[in-house]
């Protein structure tokens, strides 16, 4: 009798389980109405970290939006009301090559996806936040990492808005305190272009942000590190054959990019692309608490904000 | 006469068992199922332990050692005010959680460092950031500005908690961490170890990388009857920024103590969640819920935790795991007796059997870890008490009858063969 009632668990239990199914994705972000299928009649909620098998069916309605991971490191997003079969959307991906951004998407996939992690067996990941205040900051405070390595190329900065300011002046100088870059502009950010700056000056370089018409009130000082030449060239390299592989313009590919970003301490760049796969779906909340997990490393942001 | 088990098959029955019991745990480890996630999810930080937190234990009654005063909103000058009334009463240690990192207003800075140079022992908090994990230690120490670290030890004051837009719960500390070439220790170790230098020495002996928060209590302005509130267990003396201006309070409360200054919201007449963790006291343990305790407390609790050396002790990884084996291996003897020898009786039995073991293991876990402070965890063996009876049924009913089938049809071939022979 009793084995009987095991049995209805264990068919309910095999029944979402086939030995001939494979692995092909796995859910990075979901937003709305997300639904997965095995046989057209029982349509699950997908969640961020689900998997999903080649027998499976995904239905996304409208205004809905899910980022995948494929097993060889591609990307796809999907945003249009519909059906899709996994199987298909794996034919899609797996012919291309991503050799550079799969061990950056695998990242991503780790960061996302961590719900079961031991908090205490992986303590160092979970040691961002003190809960202590800050009294006395900056008249105009750095809303971007104040030290971060940076390539040959333009880099955005951005700093909070003071009241009564109209023109700002980041200047970047070197050790010695000889300018090398000085703008003004009108917002409260700023792209420095660092292409601009000779190889001889590429050392560490202090930049800052005053008002124009109150030159006292000013940041910290902040620092632009440059890498080796060698070093430089390199991740340079890898940047494009990267931005190569994950060409298409979408949220996701912008997220694995911080991420190679933010593995090679190129801070500021990370932030920007932080921001773009935001600003590309500002809806998704999986993107916006990656990105605070961001801001906390580099206390741009406290438990307060 | 009662049926006896024989060797070989008790161990065909364990084999049975312990590989169905991995099939299902890899089948639960690959599926995604409507039913089990939510319950998962809701679960997911939740600790058979947190009802002893936030409903059984007593209150342990007021901590002497500690007093809580709130920076609320106050700016440098505030706070210097705040520290030069404190620091009359002569108190043992000053810790303040909070940093100063950038020189500002010179005359509130001038004001802040000076209040700071007449304090006998003041620890600042300190965060350590970038961990390098080829180097297995950190890359960066930040510390208030020397202008005001100069007078100040220094003590990290980073949580184990997700703490952005996540709601795990704050349940341990790190001791110390390593930093470049130095280590720094947590900061309401550093408190401790101030008030009672012998106390912090046996928490360093104990040699543990992080230890288990042993929550006293937390400190609730709004709760004026207690007992009523078991959540609310207000074990700290607290004072608010007036009182502190006003000097309303008792000196004793401060001579010779550690005071603790930190946010705990702008005053005790707004309530705020910011800048709080969840904790194991928060009493609703299951589900998303408001966060129940400032980082200020939860720096006091470890203080009176260290002060009164009441230590959660855990059971070895690899004891705890043979332990989770022993239980499933009597139980299976259990079951398996009960179930060649009880007859119509059963279903019956076993279900009562096993209704009654859960409870009493779940009221050990519990009792040991309110009595005892030591934490062991037998939840292996509770899920595979569900599923014994019913795995052994089927071992009984179907697989042995089946072994014993192949097993004659392989012998009587055997034999043909043999005769064939002859």
């Amino acid at each position: 009798m009793k084995a009987k009632l095991l049995l209805f668990p264990l068919i309910y239990l095999l029944s979402n389980v086939s030995f001939a199914q494979t692995e092909m994705f796995k859910v990075l972000a979901s937003k709305g109405t997300n639904k997965a299928t095995t046989n057209n009649t029982d349509w699950k909620p997908i969640k961020v970290g689900d998997k999903l098998t080649n027998q499976e069916k995904i239905t996304l309605d409208e205004n809905s939006y899910l980022a995948l991971a494929y097993s060889n490191g591609k990307t796809i997003e999907l945003k249009q009301k519909g059906t899709y079969e996994v199987s298909k959307l794996a034919e899609e991906l797996k012919a291309q090559n991503s050799s550079v951004s799969k061990k950056y998407v695998d990242f991503v996939v780790g960061e996302m996806t961590n719900q079961n992690d031991d908090i205490n067996k992986n303590r160092h990941k979970y040691m961002a936040v003190t809960g202590s205040v800050e009294r006395g900051g900056d008249d105009i405070s750095i809303e971007s990492p104040k030290e971060s390595f940076v390539l040959s190329g333009p880099v955005m900065v951005k700093w909070s808005h003071v009241n009564g300011a109209s023109v700002y002046i980041v200047e970047v100088i070197n050790l010695f305190g000889e300018t090398i870059i000085n703008e003004e502009t009108k917002g409260n950010s700023a792209t420095v272009d660092l292409s601009k700056v000779k190889p001889a000056d590429q050392t560490n370089l202090i930049w800052t942000v005053s008002v124009k018409e109150k030159p006292s009130v000013k940041s910290s000082q902040n620092l632009f590190k440059f890498y080796s030449q060698a070093k430089s060239a390199e991740l340079s390299k890898e940047v494009a054959e990267l931005k190569k592989d994950l060409s298409q313009q979408s949220a996701l590919n912008k997220i694995v990019l911080a991420s190679f970003y933010e593995q090679n301490k190129l801070m500021l760049d990370a932030q920007e692309s932080y921001e773009q796969a935001i600003s590309m779906e500002p809806e998704v909340d999986d993107y916006k608490a990656l990105y605070g997990k961001f801001l906390q490393g580099n206390n741009i942001a406290s438990v307060k904000q | 006469m009662k049926e006896r088990i024989t060797l070989p098959d008790y161990i065909m029955a364990v084999v049975f068992v312990f590989g169905s019991l991995g099939l299902l745990s890899y089948i639960g480890g690959n599926i995604q199922s409507d039913v089990i996630n939510p319950v998962e999810k809701a679960f997911g930080d939740f600790e058979l332990t947190d009802i002893v937190f936030s409903y059984l234990r007593e209150r342990p009654g007021v901590d002497t050692n500690i007093v809580l005063v709130n920076i609320g909103d106050l700016d440098r000058a505030g706070i210097a005010e705040e520290i030069e009334i404190i620091n009359q009463y002569k108190p043992k240690v000053i810790g303040i959680d909070a940093f100063f990192r950038k020189p500002k207003d010179a005359k509130a800075d001038s004001a802040l460092s000076s209040a700071f140079s007449k304090v006998e022992n003041l620890v600042l908090v300190s965060k350590v950031n970038r961990y390098n994990e080829e180097k297995e230690r950190y890359d960066t120490l930040e510390l208030s500005n020397p202008i005001f670290a100069q007078y100040a030890m220094s003590g990290m004051s980073n949580m184990i908690s997700e703490g952005y837009d996540a709601f795990k719960t704050s349940r341990t500390f790190s001791t110390r961490e390593n930093v470049k070439d130095t280590s720094e220790i947590a900061f309401a170790v550093k408190l401790a170890g101030i008030y009672n230098p012998e106390a912090m020495k046996k928490l360093l002996a104990r040699g543990h990388e992080t230890e288990i928060i042993n929550y006293q209590g937390n400190f609730d302005p709004k709760v004026t009857d207690q007992a009523k509130s078991a959540n609310a267990k207000n074990v700290f003396t607290a004072l608010d920024i007036s009182q502190i201006f006003n000097e309303e309070f008792n000196p004793d409360i401060i001579r010779g103590k550690i005071v603790l200054m930190g946010y705990m919201g702008p005053s005790w007449d707004k309530i705020t969640w910011e800048d709080k963790f969840y904790t194991p006291l928060n009493k609703t343990y299951i589900g998303k819920t408001n966060p129940d305790m400032y980082g200020v407390v939860v720096h006091a609790n470890i203080i009176s935790m260290i002060l009164k050396e009441a230590y959660i002790n855990e059971m070895h990884a690899d004891i705890d795991y043979w332990l989770n084996i022993l239980l499933i291996l009597i139980n299976i003897y259990i079951f398996y007796w009960l179930l060649i020898n009880t007859g119509i009786w059963w279903d019956g039995i076993s279900m009562l059997v096993t209704l009654f073991q859960v409870l009493i293991l779940i009221g050990i876990v519990v009792y040991v870890f309110n009595g005892y402070n030591y934490k062991f965890d037998i939840t292996y063996a509770l899920v595979a008490l569900f599923l014994i009876a019913n795995l052994l049924e089927i071992y009984y009913n179907i697989i042995k009858p089946l072994y014993r089938r192949i097993r004659k049809r392989y012998l009587y071939l055997q034999r043909l063969k043999t005769s064939k022979a002859l």
